[in-house]
């Protein structure tokens, strides 16, 4: 027993926990590659560029949503370390599971590029990680750059975030130029971690994914205490209780160990068969020899925006539910109820993080689990305070109480920040009031980069805001914002009928200023969707029951194979057959049908 | 003994038409001479032993730029092979250009008794436009000639050609309906992929071709004339019985390249390639059909929806079991305004001829 605990205790040590903070394009994956190839964790054969995204679509966007954890061993004078990377995601929507990387580390490297200086969307992660007691250690990348200006970003590092920078490394991950030196500061400032491994078990549930082999397979980092197989081990916000199969590192692939001991990051597989038995933030704990006290700061993440979900091949229905299952099983950011609409059939009312986490949701269902999907316009949570004094959220508009049953309407807004070189403020400026925004502040950061302050409904950044801000910025502006509140607003609801009958799939709640301006737009663009029919099907868009727009699809007139030549029936037959498959590809709504790309096709429409 | 009727494919012109994708085209007298032979051997090795042929069609391409021996040659090796009803309908494929009095005569004592001659359109710079032989004159000539020989004299019109006016229109119809011809076709264009018209970027107005048939459609009937089926419309006892036989789902055999064959439930297809068919390949398609099965019942309302005539609703229940009446009341209510239920059959009213496709997808999906 007493030697087990020199060794052990010896071992934790040598272990540093870090994540790596830095601007979406000031070159993270790039340094992470240069960490792992500089420590050997893989050969330079196997080395593909940025590892850790290893999602296809994370490579693709250049982005980070998944937290995949790399232990990396650095010898230093001698000694032998143990380098875990924790992963974080770069964007907004994923505020909630930075903050849950970063308690399972004690370190962060800021990475700041050279020339680009520091980035006001990196801050509030900085500053998370400061919340959370995290070490920092300021990086200076891309020193390869002509435009670099190592010493002036130093600076601004000290002056801005507001620590120490006199020795922060000045590195070119491109080039692999001073790696070793970020990997000495790991080792001689990144405090180890402080667990006790003879307490109870005591593991923070960083993330989890699925494995078709393994099940749900939790992403631990072990604060107290030591697991392993043959654990009994429990889930302490749902009581649950599992035998560990197995535990590991992430090398940077999953490799079985012996155990996991106190201040190590690793996995722990317990045959458990669904994803939302993990929840991100839970506790693992021993069943037989249980912690007294969860990891702190486990919530329920809150979803911001909804769009219904639906299968276009409606017999597709039950994949689209186990799909989802699945992806819950790793997301646990994902909400979804099942919904039934008139025009679509049977889905789902999604709710996510935000407008990104929406799209990454959305594309991993038609790309891993081979869906079609048609999806309704995005909307947010509204408080509709009734004149009985009841308050109700509604998230789908088809939910919204009648007028007269209604006193006022809440909308959610948000502090954005938008971060522009000033020759588009003037555009901008006019998008902003054009969306309801309220300026605030405007603030010149340098001479080329300006940060505007409003505060703005949700309900109008969630539609084709952040098109409108790229085209008007020729794609150099940039979005940053976070839920401020619930105001007031004069919210109301927008129904489009197609032959006289309300379309559930296409109502939208929406400002009253703009409500006209959207009916038109939208009853405009389904006539140049919606195919001509046998019938003459009227487009109308009302509120409460006011026609404020009207088109006319007309009737289709001709339709027909006039010549069948010389008895060639199989060639008509198969013009036939290939009509009725497009025809299984419509919704069919009263007599009226609308194909499927109706639906997306009014998600981004022009107002004016 | 069944009936049958007979399609004979000569893919010969004397040129090709700019909107033309069919097997078709300019060819030496050598290639026809050894086409012929190919073709009465194709005849000779099919066994008509339970046949007798109520109708022979001749289509091209444009059957009357061969010599009119050719014709009464295949008939003569027909009548050897087969017998005939007492009163066969022998139709003939002309163009203007190629026909003439001697060949009426010969086609005459060998039996043809309909000709089918295709105008397209009685405006001469269209006729130029189209790649037509012949201008308006010529087929006058040509008909003054054929009437003294025949009294079934069909002839067909084109709908929607690049820059054709109703004015075009009603001047053709008028043109074969004043000269009180027995049948007249009434086909819309059709841009089809590869020919010239498509290589000109020439896009039919759909609506427009919609207008045009609704024109003719309308002078025909005060002419007298009966719509029989969507395309062709004809006086009282003058319908082509060959065409019908498509609609009716009857028996037909097609020799020659690309002819098309229904026999004994099975749709066949001869190949359109002249190297494979001199080389001894005939059928590159064959297809049966359950006479029970779905798709002889989609086939039956497919084809029958095409005639004024309708879809008999008790037989096809009886040979079915489909109950279209039951199992499609919601469609056929909704569709009220386009067919027509009367002494048991199933109609397309007049409002539903030209958008039959849609309406027959609803009934057979």
């Amino acid at each position: 027993m007493g030697k087990n605990y020199i060794i052990l205790s010896m071992k934790e040590k040598q272990i540093r926990n870090f994540c790596i903070i830095a601007h979406i394009d000031h070159g993270k994956s790039t340094l992470a590659d240069r960490l792992i190839e500089k420590t050997q964790t893989v050969s330079s054969r196997e080395l593909q560029d940025q590892i850790l995204d290893s999602m296809d679509l994370e490579r693709e966007r250049g982005i980070t949503i998944k937290l995949t954890p790399v232990r990396m061993y650095y010898t230093k004078d001698g000694t032998e370390y143990e380098l875990n990377l924790i992963d974080t995601p770069g964007h907004v929507d994923f505020t909630f599971e930075v903050s849950r990387s970063l308690r399972a580390c004690e370190g962060a490297v800021l990475v700041v590029d050279a020339a680009q200086g520091v980035e006001a969307q990196t801050l509030a992660n900085v500053y998370l990680a400061i919340d959370n007691n995290l070490e920092i250690l300021p990086v200076i990348n891309k020193i390869d750059l002509p435009s670099a200006r190592p010493e002036e970003v130093r600076k601004e590092i000290e002056d801005i975030v507001g620590i120490d920078a006199s020795d922060a490394p000045l590195v070119s991950a491109k080039e692999g130029i001073n790696i070793e030196q970020i990997l000495d500061q790991i080792v001689d400032k990144v405090p180890p971690p402080n667990g006790d491994v003879n307490a109870p078990l005591k593991c923070l549930i960083f993330d989890s994914y699925y494995d078709n082999y393994k099940g749900a397979v939790c992403l631990v980092r072990v604060l107290d205490g030591e697991v392993k197989a043959g654990t009994r081990i429990k889930m302490m916000a749902s009581d649950r209780v599992y035998d560990c199969v197995e535990v590991g590192i992430f090398n940077p692939k999953p490799t079985p160990t012996k155990s996991l001991c106190a201040g190590d990051v690793g996995y722990i597989a317990a045959s458990i068969k669904a994803i939302a038995e993990t929840a991100p933030g839970d506790t693992v704990t021993d069943a037989d020899d249980p912690t007294a006290e969860p990891c702190e700061g486990y919530k329920e993440v809150q979803p911001v925006v909804f769009s219904g979900v639906f299968p276009v091949d409606g017999s597709r229905y039950n994949d689209l539910k186990d799909a989802l299952e699945r992806l819950k099983l790793s997301d646990a950011a994902l909400f979804y109820e099942p919904e039934v609409s008139a025009a679509l059939g049977f889905g789902f009312r999604c709710g996510f993080l935000g407008l990104l986490h929406m799209e990454i949701i959305q594309e991993r269902l038609e790309r891993e689990y081979n869906l079609d999907l048609i999806t309704t316009a995005p909307g947010v949570t509204y408080k509709v305070h009734k004149t009985n004094g009841e308050v109700v959220t509604v998230t789908n508009p088809c939910n919204l109480p009648p007028a007269t049953v209604t006193a006022y309407i809440e909308e959610p807004v948000v502090s954005a920040e938008i971060f522009t070189p000033p020759e588009y403020i003037g555009s901008i400026m006019e998008l902003c009031q054009d969306k309801r925004g309220v300026f605030s502040d405007m603030q010149y950061l340098d001479s080329n980069r300006v940060k505007m302050k409003y505060t703005m409904p949700l309900s109008e950044i969630v539609f084709d805001f952040f098109d409108g801000l790229k085209s008007r910025s020729r794609g150099y502006a940039s979005l940053d914002y976070e839920l401020s509140g619930y105001e007031k607003s004069d919210m109301v609801k927008l129904d489009v009928m197609l032959n006289g009958e309300v379309c559930d799939a296409l109502s939208l709640i929406i400002h009253r200023d703009k409500a006209q301006a959207r009916g038109r737009a939208l009853a405009e663009k389904l006539k140049e969707v919606i195919p001509r029919q046998l019938f003459e099907i009227p487009i109308q868009a009302a509120i409460g029951g006011k026609i404020i727009a009207r088109e006319t699809v007309k009737a289709m007139r001709k339709d027909v194979l006039a010549k069948c030549y010389g008895g060639d029936v199989t060639r008509k037959k198969k013009l036939l057959e290939k009509q009725k498959e497009g025809k299984k590809r419509m919704r069919q709504f009263g007599s009226v049908e609308i194909p499927s790309e109706a639906f997306m096709s009014i998600l981004k429409l022009d107002d004016k | 003994m069944n009936k049958i009727g007979i399609y004979i494919h000569v893919p010969f012109c004397n040129g090709k038409c700019n909107y033309c994708d069919f097997v078709s085209g300019v060819y030496s007298d050598e290639i026809k001479a050894e086409y012929f032979d190919k073709l009465s051997a194709e005849i000779n090795d099919f066994d008509f032993s339970d046949y007798m042929i109520d109708s022979v069609y001749f289509g091209g391409g444009t059957p009357s730029s061969v010599s009119a021996e050719k014709i009464a040659d295949i008939l003569d090796l027909l009548h050897k092979k087969s017998a005939f009803v007492d009163d066969p309908e022998i139709t003939v494929e002309c163009n203007p250009e190629s026909l003439s009095s001697e060949k009426c005569a010969v086609y005459k004592s060998s039996g043809v008794n309909r000709l089918s001659i295709g105008l397209q359109t009685a405006t001469d710079s269209l006729l130029r436009k189209i790649g037509r032989l012949h201008l308006v004159q010529d087929f006058i000539t040509v008909l003054d000639q054929a009437e003294k020989y025949f009294d079934n004299i069909s002839a067909d019109l084109m709908l929607g050609i690049p820059e054709q006016t109703p004015v075009d229109v009603k001047r053709a119809v008028n043109l074969l309906a004043g000269r009180n011809l027995k049948h007249i076709s009434a086909y819309s264009l059709k841009v089809e992929e590869g020919t010239p018209l498509a290589a000109s970027g020439f896009t039919p107005d759909e609506d427009y071709s919609a207008d045009l048939y609704e024109i003719v459609s309308q002078m025909l009937f005060d002419y007298g004339y009966k719509r029989y089926e969507v395309s062709n419309f004809a006086f009282g006892g003058y319908e082509c019985r060959h065409n019908l036989r498509y609609w009716k789902r009857g028996e037909y055999k097609g020799f020659g390249l690309a002819a098309h064959s229904f026999v004994k439930n099975e749709r066949l297809a001869n190949t359109a390639d002249f190297t494979e068919y001199f080389s001894g390949t005939r059928q590159v398609f064959s297809q049966y059909i359950d006479p029970k099965g779905k798709d002889a019942a989609d086939e039956t309302l497919m084809l029958a929806l095409r005639t004024s005539n309708g879809l008999d609703l008790k037989e096809y229940k009886s040979s079915f079991g489909i109950d279209l009446i039951e199992e499609k009341a919601e469609q056929i209510e909704l569709l009220k305004d386009f067919v027509e239920i009367s002494n048991g059959r199933l109609r397309l009213k007049d409002s539903g001829f030209y958008v039959m496709n849609d309406i027959i997808v609803r009934l057979t999906v």
